[in-house]
């Protein structure tokens, strides 16, 4: 019986097979655009989780002065850190995997006739590894390099090809603020990462060396930590907070003169951003999903009454008003179903063809696809009721009387 | 046929003070009144009246299209205003066959088609449908026209289709709403004739309405409807003097 209505159904739609397209296309646009919208969302999504993954979601860095609400300035009157707040965090706080202090300047470097700006930054090994910053070649700095100032250096993969170009870089000599480095190792690239400076256009020096030879003083602009992932962050920041505090003297009216920046934070806000806006987006696309959703109402409700005396005639001869009822919700749902598979084609078409423009990886969802496939049916039974319920309640003989 | 068959037939059909009335409040129409009528198994009945006496109305209850606004319809034995329309549905399908003035065929489908088309409605499977459209076309004398669509069958070439969807799936009941109406005397004659056969030889009950002097004629049993009601129900031999 299902297989026959549903060939009657097919029957039907191809009588008025131009009529049954266009009907069809409404959907097919309603579900295109939703589905583009919201793979396009989720491309958006894996950017920012991507991009949180190379920064480090662990990562907590804590710098001198409170940053202003809205701006990067720096209230100057703060004091550094030094390197005794280093080791406080170190020994005194727990769930820290890995701590380093940081310091850095933009400076000029040359190596053989090639000069370039790149940012110098001064610090230990733990500062690669709480990143999870691996080498490409080469090594980290030896225990011995990094506490008695002998200048050797790590550089980034721009730095690398700014300055020796096809050149492997390790091994050379790299001049930072007049003290020639020998390479010793180059780091990984970590690509774009939506920040306005790039990752990798960056010279690393041992810590020791670059307080004594290129700043100058035992400053320290800030703390780099990673926790480990099984850490209560808003528990670690509070200690690491009253620590810090501690040490620094202010009393209990006083405000924080330093800031923790914690990556976690950064990336759920940066999701829920990207959330929201996929939501939004797909809410849209949904309107015109509801709009193609009534014209295959306004199509059946057409159909029903054009077919009111064939209606009337499958009622006398046997039809039960299930069986009429049925039918028509069959055609609304073919048509939904039809218009969505292909629907669903053109979006992730579409998707597909503009995550490289957008420069976002395209996620196929197949739960998103599911769930599409789902909404189509529910929408053809949803707006294809109100016809089929109308065919099946008419009064077979009114219906036959019907010209 | 068992041996009750031989004694009095059942009564199938039955319409005891059932009134039917259009409308409400001032703007009442009462199309029939007081219609107190059996119909055994296998009898052949025909209602005549002139127009608006009641008898499409009639016709409509008995063929469980419209129900009995006071009174009782019962189908064999069954009140029909105690069931649900769906049950109600079902019960029509199950035991009444339609022919009505236009045959009311779909033009897109050939005879064999909406022959068959009832048979869709049943759950059976395409071949049995086809065989069974085949011996119902053959029944009504179209076994030579199966592939024809209606509008390459004659008006009475047309009816004798509509009567053979109407036979299809064995219904205890033939209901025919002026099925000659259209049709010229003589191919009327064969229309009728056709309908007296099946009566006769698959026990069919037969309920015709018709307007046709001629066809009132031949009738076995004879209900004249006038302002709604039923004024004479003759069988056989007597009916003759009150026509």
């Amino acid at each position: 019986m299902l297989v026959e209505t549903i060939r009657l159904a097919f029957e039907a739609l191809g009588r008025n097979a131009l009529r049954s397209t266009l009907t069809g296309l409404g959907i097919l646009i309603g579900v295109g655009a939703v589905i583009a919208m919201i793979t396009i969302g989720q491309g958006a999504s894996q950017n920012v989780r991507n991009e949180i993954a190379k920064l480090g979601s662990e990562l907590l860095t804590v710098s001198v002065g409170q940053q202003k609400r809205g701006g990067q300035g720096v209230s100057l009157a703060a004091a550094a850190f030094d390197y005794a707040d280093v080791e406080a965090v170190r020994s005194e706080i727990r769930g820290l995997r890995h701590v380093a202090p940081l310091s850095s300047k933009i400076g000029r470097i040359t190596a053989r006739n090639a000069n370039w700006n790149a940012r110098i930054i001064g610090t230990e090994n733990a500062y690669f590894q709480a990143r999870g910053w691996n080498l490409a070649v080469g090594r980290l700095f030896a225990e011995a390099e990094m506490y008695n100032g002998k200048p050797v250096c790590l550089i980034g993969e721009t730095v690398r090809q700014r300055l020796f170009g096809s050149g492997l870089g390790a091994g050379e000599l790299v001049r930072v603020a007049g003290i020639a480095c020998p390479v010793i190792g180059v780091l990984q690239a970590r690509g774009q990462t939506g920040a306005a400076e790039d990752d990798d256009n960056v010279i690393a020096v041992p810590f020791d060396m670059y307080q004594r030879r290129i700043q100058g003083s035992t400053d320290i602009q800030s703390i780099v930590m990673a926790a480990y992932p099984t850490a209560n962050m808003d528990r670690l920041k509070m200690t690491l907070s009253g620590l810090i505090r501690e040490r620094r003297g202010l009393g209990a009216a006083d405000p924080d003169d330093f800031t923790i920046l914690d990556m976690r934070q950064v990336a759920q806000s940066m999701m829920a951003a990207t959330r929201t806006l996929t939501l939004f987006l797909g809410a849209i696309a949904a309107v015109s999903l509801v709009v193609g959703g009534i014209g295959i109402m306004n199509i059946m409700l057409v159909s029903v009454t054009e077919r009111t005396r064939e209606i009337g005639v499958r009622l006398t001869i046997g039809a039960l008003p299930s069986q009429i009822r049925l039918q028509f919700l069959c055609e609304a749902v073919i048509l939904t179903l039809a218009g969505g598979l292909l629907g669903i084609l053109g979006g992730l078409g579409t998707a597909a063809a503009a995550a490289p423009h957008l420069a976002i990886p395209f996620v196929l969802d197949p739960v998103v696809v599911a769930v599409t496939i789902a909404i189509s049916t529910v929408l053809g039974i949803g707006f294809g009721f109100a016809p089929a319920a109308r065919a099946a309640s008419l009064d077979p003989v009114e219906a036959l009387r019907h010209v | 046929m068992s041996a009750a068959d031989q004694t009095e037939p059942v009564v199938l059909l039955e319409l005891a003070r059932a009134s039917r009335v259009y409308g409400r409040g001032d703007g009442t129409v009462v199309a029939m009144s007081d219609v107190d009528v059996k119909v055994r198994a296998g009898e052949f009945v025909t209602i005549v009246g002139p127009s608006g006496s009641g008898k499409s109305t009639c016709l409509n209850i008995l063929g469980c299209l419209d129900l009995p606004t006071s009174g009782n319809y019962l189908l064999a034995g069954q009140d029909m205003a105690q069931i649900k329309a769906e049950q109600r549905a079902v019960i029509r399908r199950d035991n009444i066959g339609f022919v009505l003035q236009n045959p009311n065929l779909i033009a897109r489908m050939s005879a064999l088609e909406n022959v068959a088309l009832p048979l869709v409605y049943r759950g059976l499977g395409r071949t049995e449908r086809r065989l069974r459209a085949h011996a119902a076309l053959e029944a009504v004398g179209l076994g030579n026209r199966v592939g024809h669509r209606p509008d390459e069958l004659s008006g009475g070439q047309q009816q004798r289709v509509a009567i053979a969807r109407a036979i299809v799936a064995q219904p205890r009941i033939l209901i025919a709403d002026e099925p000659t109406g259209a049709l010229d005397t003589v191919t009327s004659a064969g229309v009728v004739n056709l309908l007296l056969e099946l009566n006769r030889t698959m026990r069919l009950t037969v309920v015709l309405v018709t307007h046709d002097q001629s066809v009132a004629g031949r009738a076995p049993r004879l209900c004249v409807f006038r302002d709604g009601r039923l004024v004479s129900d003759e069988t056989g031999r007597r009916r003759f003097h009150a026509c």
